[in-house]
């Protein structure tokens, strides 16, 4: 039995080898820093929709209304798959869902969330640019 | 603060759960089962007053649950040793500390070792999983929002993926966000490692071997960390179904039933693994049962099998009743089976299988336990026959897995490496119990 405790911890630390390997890799390539958001490391496309979503999240007000805009239909479902959970609050009026466009295109939402080139419908005339795009805002109530 | 009241919102897990783990004679070990019992009685009671249309609040959902371990405590009292009722009660919630071998301080080091791994894999955003920013935390902070199980949200226009995922994980996440008001994002993904080590003390009493128990951490952190388990389900369905699995062998049904209820309140791939394992509790209890057991009768070989399938039933009858009484279709939608085979998919599935079992640590963690049950197979094969349990699920469930994949129509080696590393953590974990069993002289002290 003494043997099998021997094997036991033997092989637990065989098996920390892994993480060791992990570790060592990952810190050559990367800083130790705070993470601006959480799939940073790991999902850099998913972490870059975040960041615009957090630095937008402060020009939404409470109770409004947003959509989202970007590049393709699977940028536009992403970022509002991701924006749910950031702006439980605010209703969303999304112009892709689940990679379909939706009628009307968000027309309805007072904030218009432009992922990637800053550049706003023509009926949001006013235009704040945030960490990787914009917030634009339809004269709506 | 925000980081700090949601964590403290998980310290009251165990007092929740104390009505249900009051059996278990190991302190440590209790008040680990007491936290993984703690989230399955909340969860229960969160839908149903959701059900019964009561919102949720700090105090509304922790009294029940805190008046009933406190009578079961005080009902409990005058087992333990101590000068008076309050003093002992309070005793029992201190951590055992026993005299320890340099051996098991060593086990110790690398259990806490392996689950730092597994935490900072989460805090430096290597190991958390997209699908808790897309939906699970995404229905937690609606769920907190609304103080209630949101059936408006789940059955909205804009609908989260995935709305017949049991409700487990968002309700403790909600659970903490009633502290924290705003969402720890990463903080609430690194509370996956809490279910680990509430696992450990649990394991350790169950297998009687704190050396094995050494070894399962790693093994399953070094998995956990590689799957991206940060902030998803993975954790506490590896928890709840190895836990469940090895209360079995270890003759503790009620521990099992528990477990196994709260397993499928988690994800729905426990409903796979567990019935699998009830495969495994049949075959044994059928044929290894002695004619002089005490307890045998006619159908004594499958009342362990029905006690923990009637359990994980009524686990899952929680959410299938939340469901139906707000218009949901009732059930899990998770496995479409088309049921039209491709048998040209079967070399692609061995080819990619290995690469997708590396969990971490190029498959070591699979290969050192399958030598030892070779060799105690070879050596003592009667110590086998305890582990059949946690033995026979396992060649059942990679029998599931190349059933699913031959039904797979194109990207399978793809499709293969995303799922197969976090799909085949229940049946790694499995495997090392039982060699952990069959290595280990644990029966006496159990039995």
């Amino acid at each position: 039995m003494v043997t099998m405790r021997r094997v036991w911890l033997i092989g637990a630390i065989v098996v920390l080898c892994g993480p060791l390997v992990t570790w060592s890799s990952f810190l050559r390539t990367h800083r130790i820093e705070v993470p601006a958001s959480p799939t940073e490391n790991d999902q850099p496309q998913l972490a870059a929709y975040w960041r615009f979503l957090a630095a937008a999240r402060p020009l939404v007000p409470h109770g409004s209304s947003y959509t989202i805009k970007a590049q393709t239909a699977d940028d536009e479902t992403q970022l509002f798959m991701l924006s749910a959970g950031l702006y439980p609050d605010v209703t969303p009026y999304p112009a892709t869902y689940v990679w379909q466009p939706q009628a009307g295109g968000g027309s309805e939402a007072k904030y218009v969330l432009v992922y990637g080139t800053p550049e706003c419908p023509t009926d949001a005339l006013s235009m704040l640019i945030v960490t990787g795009g914009a917030v634009c805002v339809r004269d709506k109530p | 603060m925000t980081i700090f009241l949601y964590v403290l919102a998980y310290a009251f897990f165990p007092l929740f759960g104390l009505s249900l783990a009051s059996s278990i004679d190991s302190r440590s070990a209790r008040i680990g089962f007491a936290f993984l019992a703690g989230a399955l009685l909340l969860t229960i009671e969160a839908a149903l007053f959701t059900m019964i249309g009561i919102r949720w609040s700090i105090v509304g959902l922790s009294l029940p649950l805190l008046i009933a371990s406190g009578i079961v405590l005080w009902r409990k009292a005058p087992e333990l040793g101590g000068s008076s009722r309050i003093s002992r009660i309070l005793r029992s919630f201190a951590a055992l500390r026993q005299a320890q071998d340099d051996k098991s301080k060593f086990a110790l080091a690398i259990i806490g070792i392996a689950i730092l791994h597994f935490a900072l894999s989460i805090i430096t955003t290597q190991s958390i999983n997209p699908d808790y920013v897309l939906f699970w935390g995404t229905k937690s902070v609606h769920f907190a929002m609304t103080r209630s199980l949101d059936a408006g949200y789940l059955l909205s226009r804009y609908a989260p993926p995935r709305i017949d995922y049991p409700p487990l994980l968002p309700i403790v996440q909600a659970w903490g966000l009633l502290f924290s008001h705003q969402m720890p994002w990463i903080t609430a993904a690194a509370m996956s490692a809490v279910w680990l080590i509430a696992a450990v003390p649990v394991m350790n009493w169950l297998t009687g071997s704190i050396h094995a128990t050494a070894f399962w951490t790693p093994a399953m952190a070094a998995s956990l960390a590689f799957c991206g388990s940060g902030g998803n389900a993975e954790a506490m369905l590896v928890v709840y179904i190895s836990v469940g699995a090895a209360a079995i062998v270890a003759n503790r049904t009620s521990i099992a039933a528990i477990a196994f209820a709260a397993a499928i309140l988690t994800k729905e791939e426990a409903l796979v693994t567990i019935g699998a394992i009830l495969v495994g509790v049949v075959i044994h209890d059928l044929f290894t049962r002695r004619r002089g057991d005490a307890e045998v009768g006619r159908w004594f070989g499958l009342r362990r099998a029905v006690i923990l399938a009637a359990s994980s039933a009524a686990g899952a009858s929680v959410w299938f009743a939340f469901q139906k009484r707000f218009g949901m279709h009732p059930g899990y939608d998770r496995v479409t089976l088309t049921h039209t085979f491709h048998w040209s998919n079967l070399p692609t599935i061995f080819r990619e299988a290995p690469k997708s079992l590396a969990a971490g640590c190029w498959g070591l963690s699979w290969l050192i336990p399958i030598a030892i049950l070779i060799y105690i197979a070879l050596k003592m094969p009667r110590r086998l026959k305890e582990a059949i349990p946690l033995l026979v699920p396992v060649p059942l469930l990679f029998a599931f897995f190349v059933y699913l994949y031959l039904q797979y129509e194109s990207s399978l080696a793809m499709k293969m490496w995303w799922i197969l590393p976090w799909l085949s953590q229940p049946a790694l974990s499995l495997l090392i119990l039982a060699a952990a069993f069959a290595a280990g002289d644990r029966m006496p002290r159990h039995d």
